[in-house]
């Protein structure tokens, strides 16, 4: 697949499909995404109504959720191109691990690691050996330079969501998939954290695709995609 | 960060519930590593086969279990008496045309008939006997009468050929062939002297000191039998003063108090007890022959009330026949007088006398000679105490123990279905947590590991901790068997059967946590990831 090695285009879906099985044994579809590209560094916005699959097509990025059908292909800069619906789960992990960053609504931290173990946490599946000075370098990033080694419990929900921005940057990913991150924040805070993830991402020549139902935060990215409940792509 | 100190993390998280589990496992290990190092030291206590006599020789009546235990680890009551002339039949030299030594057949001459002499049988087999009376006590210790012959002297309190003053070995001279309380090993003072059999002297076993203050020089009197606590002690007057103490021997032995045989016999009580033994064996009905004593002493005391003085008792002329003049009974009912030189008048005649046990070294192969000529005859018992213990292990403690060690290995098993449903519960509560760590790359093997590694780090530290408790337990049990038997265990050695054990609960602990990493491992990371 050398020979569709195309510098200008990092991330591409092909005819995406998703359905889950409703309790009552119906079958109920979720996501179609046509196509979908995105170009190395960019910073885009995915927008949509509840229930029009943001979430699900997020996970499909990331390799943790395979679709029906359709294609996930990744061209990142001196990698093989990947298909990743074609890598098994454990390629998959391994994937997510060394190239992807993921930020959730809430931080997801885990409460018996402290700040920096929380973003060490976050090298210990690349089977690269964790930096610490990298990991340091983050949190002073995102302004918890004094709060290294304090536990998520011991830090505001704004701070928690910074830790969570640090750990997503931890392996210098590609491309970072953020659902809805400051969606449990106050304005100030959302555009706080906003502000940081875009700058890290831009720190890494990462790209980034974020997910959010506020317009006002769409808009100040640099792409705004729309997903509709009606699985028509705009 | 590694995988072994995500989870050290995530276990201190949940301290409690790590602890619990721990604990449980601990338990239930420490208890089967204390049955296990009990079974294997009470087996070498009651197994043991070094005793330095190969032969006791006791009453027909009671077990030779009740023998034993009796008479070389002063538990049980005594079965009974024997004669003394038993002892006499055991050590009197051989005549001239009796069996060689050296005969290795079955010893049962084929001229042997019940009134037969006893020299004829008994003596060619017999390299050293020493006869014990027990029946008293001083503090809840018992009280052994025997001869000076058991420490390595003679009846006068001289040490035996190669030997000192204080029993000790003499450099360069040939030991002579003296009584061995275990193989090899003799008893010997640590200071003092040996008691003179005549005199109403006593040597002390190492710990009586401390247990009792009795010390060098002190006097005691003697209490019959081992009164219960309900019980009023019945004192004797007698008094015996204390002239040395015995080195340790890290055995019962050293909780005794050791009187001259001769002494035993100037109770009255035991006088008495004697002459009832006397009459039971002549056939008379118990009930009877103790009335028939009680009438005979009633009448013995009217004598003497009536100033019958000159009375003097024809057994103890035969055994004394020197009685000094000038002697004076020591009381109206004591059987006995005490010479000018403090040595013991006694009114029981040899005949009457009896012991509870004799222990015979016998000569080389000659053992089952032994033990048969007295299995043939009708009369005192004979038991090889090794056998006798060897037998009682396999048949009671053996079985005993097995059951207990089933019980713990169970408890260890039950312990390790608390790591399953502690970590299965914990694993429950932690499906977001796993799907964080799938989402940051972890694959669903190392999930796997991380829960397995858990669960076997519980089993490692928790069997570890067993280890340790199970062998404080053991020592506690050594403090048992020390204040019972006299003898302590090794509780420190970990054996390799311990350590087989302790790999074993690992591989248990770990396969308890496969079933609740298996959970994990199929948990989908997408739906916990969603769930707020």
């Amino acid at each position: 697949m050398a020979e569709n090695r195309k510098e200008s285009m990092s991330l591409k879906l092909v005819n995406i499909h998703k359905q889950y099985e409703a309790p009552d044994g119906s079958v109920v579809p979720v996501l179609h995404v046509p196509e979908l590209e995105l170009a190395s560094g960019d910073q885009a916005a995915l927008v949509g109504t509840s229930g029009s699959g943001k979430t699900t097509l997020l996970h499909i990025l990331a390799g943790i959720l395979l679709p029906d059908s359709g294609q996930v292909i990744y061209h990142l800069p001196d990698l093989p191109v990947q298909e990743i619906t074609q890598l098994s789960e454990a390629q998959r992990d391994r994937f997510r691990g060394r190239h992807l960053g993921y930020i959730f609504q809430t931080h997801h931290l885990l409460w018996g690691l402290s700040a920096m173990e929380n973003v060490l946490l976050g090298m210990s599946f690349t089977g690269r050996r964790p930096d610490r000075a990298w990991a340091e370098h983050l949190l002073r990033e995102v302004g918890l330079g004094q709060r290294l080694h304090y536990r998520p419990g011991k830090l505001s929900v704004g701070q928690q969501q910074r830790v969570a921005v640090a750990r997503a940057m931890a392996n210098r990913p590609k491309w970072v998939l953020a659902d809805e991150p400051t969606g449990a924040l106050d304005e100030a805070n959302a555009q706080q954290v906003l502000k940081l993830i875009r700058s890290l991402c831009q720190e890494i020549s990462a790209g980034l695709l974020l997910v959010t139902h506020d317009l006002s935060i769409a808009e100040q990215l640099g792409r705004k995609i729309e997903l509709q409940s009606v699985n028509r792509l705009d | 960060m590694n995988l072994l100190q995500l989870v050290m993390k995530q276990m201190r998280q949940r301290a409690l519930s790590s602890w619990l589990t721990l604990f449980s496992v601990m338990l239930g290990v420490a208890l089967a590593i204390s049955i296990m190092v009990m079974r294997r030291e009470s087996q070498h206590l009651f197994a043991q086969s070094d005793f330095g006599f190969e032969v006791l020789v006791g009453p027909s009546q009671g077990s030779p279990l009740q023998l034993t235990l009796n008479t070389i680890y002063h538990m049980d009551q005594s079965p009974g008496t024997l004669p003394y002339s038993v002892y006499e039949q055991l050590v009197a030299p051989p005549p001239a045309t009796s069996a060689s030594a050296t005969t290795t057949s079955p010893a049962v001459p084929s001229s042997s008939t019940a009134d037969e002499s006893a020299h004829m049988n008994y003596a060619p087999f017999v390299k050293i006997a020493v006869p014990i009376a027990v029946g008293d006590s001083y503090q809840s210790h018992r009280i052994i009468g025997t001869l000076p012959s058991m420490f390595g002297f003679d009846e006068l309190g001289k040490p035996l050929g190669g030997y000192d003053g204080l029993g000790q070995p003499i450099t360069g001279e040939k030991q002579a062939d003296t009584f061995e309380y275990r193989r090899g090993k003799k008893f010997t003072l640590s200071a003092g002297r040996m008691f003179d059999s005549r005199k109403f002297e006593a040597v002390l076993g190492s710990d009586i000191t401390a247990r009792t203050g009795l010390k060098l020089g002190d006097e005691f009197q003697s209490t019959h039998g081992m009164p219960l606590p309900n019980q009023t002690p019945d004192v004797h007057s007698a008094k015996w003063k204390v002239v040395g103490i015995l080195s340790p021997t890290h055995t019962a032995n050293d909780r005794v108090l050791y009187i001259p045989l001769l002494s035993t016999y100037a109770i009255a009580e035991h006088e008495e007890g004697e002459r009832i033994q006397q009459l039971i064996r002549q056939g008379l009905d118990p009930a009877i022959a103790r009335r028939q004593v009680e009438a005979e002493h009633a009448q013995h005391d009217e004598k003497d009330h009536d100033g019958a003085d000159e009375h003097h008792d024809a057994a103890a002329e035969e055994h004394h026949g020197d009685e000094p003049a000038g002697h004076h009974h020591h009381h109206d009912h004591e059987p006995y007088t005490i010479r000018p030189d403090g040595t013991i008048a006694i009114e029981l005649p040899k005949k009457d006398w009896s012991i509870s046990a004799i222990l015979v070294k016998t000569r080389p192969h000659q053992t089952m000679n032994l033990l048969y000529l007295f299995q043939v005859r009708q009369g005192p018992s004979a038991v090889n105490p090794a056998q006798v213990m060897f037998e009682f292990f396999n048949t009671f403690f053996k079985g005993t123990s097995l059951l207990l060690l089933t019980i713990g290995r169970l408890v260890t098993i039950v312990a390790a279905v608390g790591i399953l449903v502690s970590i299965y519960n914990s694993v429950s509560a932690r499906m977001k947590e796993i799907a964080i760590l799938r989402a940051l790359g972890a694959t669903r093997v190392r999930i796997l590991s991380l829960i397995c590694v858990e669960a076997g780090l519980i089993g490692l530290v928790g069997g570890l901790l067993g280890l340790a408790a199970g062998h404080g337990l053991a020592a506690a049990g050594s403090v048992y068997f020390n204040q019972i038997l006299g003898e302590g265990i090794d509780w420190r050695t970990i054996s390799l059967d311990e350590w087989g054990y302790l790999r074993d609960v690992v591989i248990i602990a770990l396969a308890a946590g496969l079933v609740p990493a298996l959970k994990a491992y199929r948990s989908p990371v997408a739906t916990h990831l969603s769930g707020q």
